[in-house]
């Protein structure tokens, strides 16, 4: 079993909860309920009350004690064994005389249970001090689950400290002296395990920043290769096309190429298709195919589509060749010229694929030696649950303030599971 | 009048009432929900401590839970005892929880 406490100011914010939770569905959520020293079993009802009886002690501030206790989820309790635990945690805290409130829900898998309990004595007036309660809880609890045959919780601090379940009720002063010099050193441990889990988080955390760099790094090098590979693929096809296009329409293809990309150098590149398109000659000697034609006469129909079909290929390869380049001209900042360094780029760009994902995997291979985020704050959390509210704030003295916050927001987050406010949130 | 936020209040000052004046301020301080203290030091310095408003309420209702929880007891007494008079002080009881409900 788990039980948390908490102190609060409303009665009537607590009782709303504990019918109907944060989100107002009340269906379902309460098993059942039953009053001490109240007339009633209505949560709400009961709540009315007992902010009337508080308010006859003008002094408190918080008058609300509420307490969650859960059981194991495995653990088989009918609502008897529930009252029989809260009935013996109330008298555990000297509480058997003040108006209480048990609300079993059945919202979870696993059975738990509320307390809404008056701090202020029907009678008396006087408020009830909650100093030192979790190790009376816990004691209960742990009574409790050895009577009831019922799984073993082993996160209570007083468990742990004292060695053992075995300890009796009645505790007499010295024993308990005896007690708190024997937790001394186990303290000291707990707050530099708590240290070391957090110099631990640290560490994790830089991996996961590295971690997250090294993929970005992988994922940047992997687009510049295949963009690069995309740009050559595109740069041989449209050469290819070229070539054949110039070997159909020209007697001397290479010499018509070397004059068509010296022409789009010079004159720009649609002046030099256009210019192909209309004076072919003048890149070369034109293919008769077919029939023979005297000079000056019109070109034969297959030569004039190779020689247009040449054209729309040279603008593409033009095209090609100038992405290629400015690609080329990034990858090496213009220290490279574009046709000499595909192949050098090529493999440039793959190489910085590999030492990147060497990295990446080194990283990870090193992150693998720790233990997982989430593992490792869940143990942090576990262990700061172990800490007294004292000793949780010295330990704050001694953190920085991202350590701070981490041990609050990880104190605060068992908290809420175990008050069972984890999925509201 | 309020001192700074980090102020603390370490000086105290001894005020000497006859009974009935001590009387008096008692009910003032009771019908406002401040301790004694609160109430002369707020009046005091100006303020005009507000009679709380509900403290009627909460009395009856604390009057009236103090009933039902008595004629429960005595219902589950009747109860055990056979008694016929056991659904009559259930009845009461379910009555004057009612009276609590329909209290602002």
């Amino acid at each position: 079993m788990i039980g948390v406490s908490s102190s609060s100011r409303s009665f009537t914010s607590l009782g709303r909860y504990l019918v109907a939770g944060r989100d107002g569905n009340a269906e379902g959520r309460i098993a059942w309920s039953s009053g001490r020293n109240l007339p009633t079993s209505d949560p709400e009802l009961a709540a009315k009350i007992m902010r009337a009886t508080a308010s006859q002690n003008v002094r408190v501030a918080q008058p609300v004690y509420h307490l969650a206790l859960s059981f194991d989820p495995r653990d088989i309790v009918d609502r008897a064994a529930m009252e029989r635990v809260a009935d013996r945690v109330l008298a555990e805290l000297k509480l058997n005389q003040h108006q209480a409130i048990i609300v079993a829900h059945g919202d979870r898998a696993h059975p738990h249970m509320h307390i809404l309990i008056n701090r202020v004595h029907p009678e008396t007036g006087r408020v009830w001090d909650r100093w030192q309660d979790y190790p009376l809880i816990q004691r209960a609890l742990r009574e409790e689950e050895r009577a009831l045959g019922l799984r073993q919780v082993e996160t209570a601090r007083a468990v742990d400290r004292d060695g053992g379940v075995g300890g009796s009720i009645a505790v007499d002063a010295g024993a308990q002296k005896q007690a708190a010099k024997h937790r001394e050193p186990v303290g000291r441990e707990l707050l530099a395990a708590i240290r070391e889990d957090l110099a631990t988080h640290d560490r994790v955390s830089q991996f996961g920043q590295q971690r997250f760099a090294a993929e970005r790094d992988v994922s940047g090098a992997q687009a510049k290769r295949d963009q690069i590979e995309s740009a050559i693929r595109r740069y041989n096809r449209s050469e290819s096309a070229l070539d054949g296009s110039l070997a159909r329409a020209y007697q001397d293809p290479h010499a018509a190429k070397a004059a068509f990309l010296a022409a789009a150098d010079k004159n720009g590149e649609r002046d030099a298709a256009r210019m192909m398109r209309e004076k072919p000659e003048v890149f070369g000697p034109v293919r008769i195919v077919g029939r023979q034609t005297s000079a000056g006469a019109a070109q034969p129909p297959e030569a004039i589509a190779a020689v247009r079909e040449a054209a729309g290929y040279g603008l593409e390869f033009l095209a090609a060749r100038r992405e290629i380049g400015k690609l080329l001209e990034r990858q090496h900042h213009g220290a490279m010229p574009a046709r000499q360094g595909i192949e050098a780029a090529r493999e440039m760009v793959a190489g910085g694929v590999a030492v990147a994902r060497g990295r990446l995997e080194s990283i990870r291979q090193a992150e693998r030696t720790l233990p997982s985020q989430d593992r490792l704050e869940l143990r942090l959390a576990q262990r700061l649950r172990q800490l007294s509210l004292p000793e949780f704030e010295k330990l704050r003295l001694m953190l920085t303030p991202p350590h701070v916050s981490l041990t609050y927001k990880l104190r605060q987050m068992v908290r809420d599971a175990a008050l069972g406010r984890d999925g509201e949130q | 009048m309020k001192g700074a936020a980090s102020e603390k209040r370490v000086c105290p000052k001894l005020v000497r009432f006859t009974p009935t004046e001590l009387e008096v301020v008692r009910d003032r301080a009771r019908g406002s929900g401040r301790p004694v203290a609160c109430y002369i030091r707020e009046a005091a310095l100006g303020g005009r401590p507000k009679a709380q408003t509900g403290a009627l309420n909460h009395s009856v209702i604390r009057d009236l839970a103090g009933f039902a929880t008595k004629l429960r007891e005595l219902a589950q007494l009747a109860a055990e005892r056979h008694s016929p008079e056991a659904p009559i002080c259930a009845g009461l009881a379910g009555e004057a929880l009612d009276l609590i409900r329909q209290i602002d």
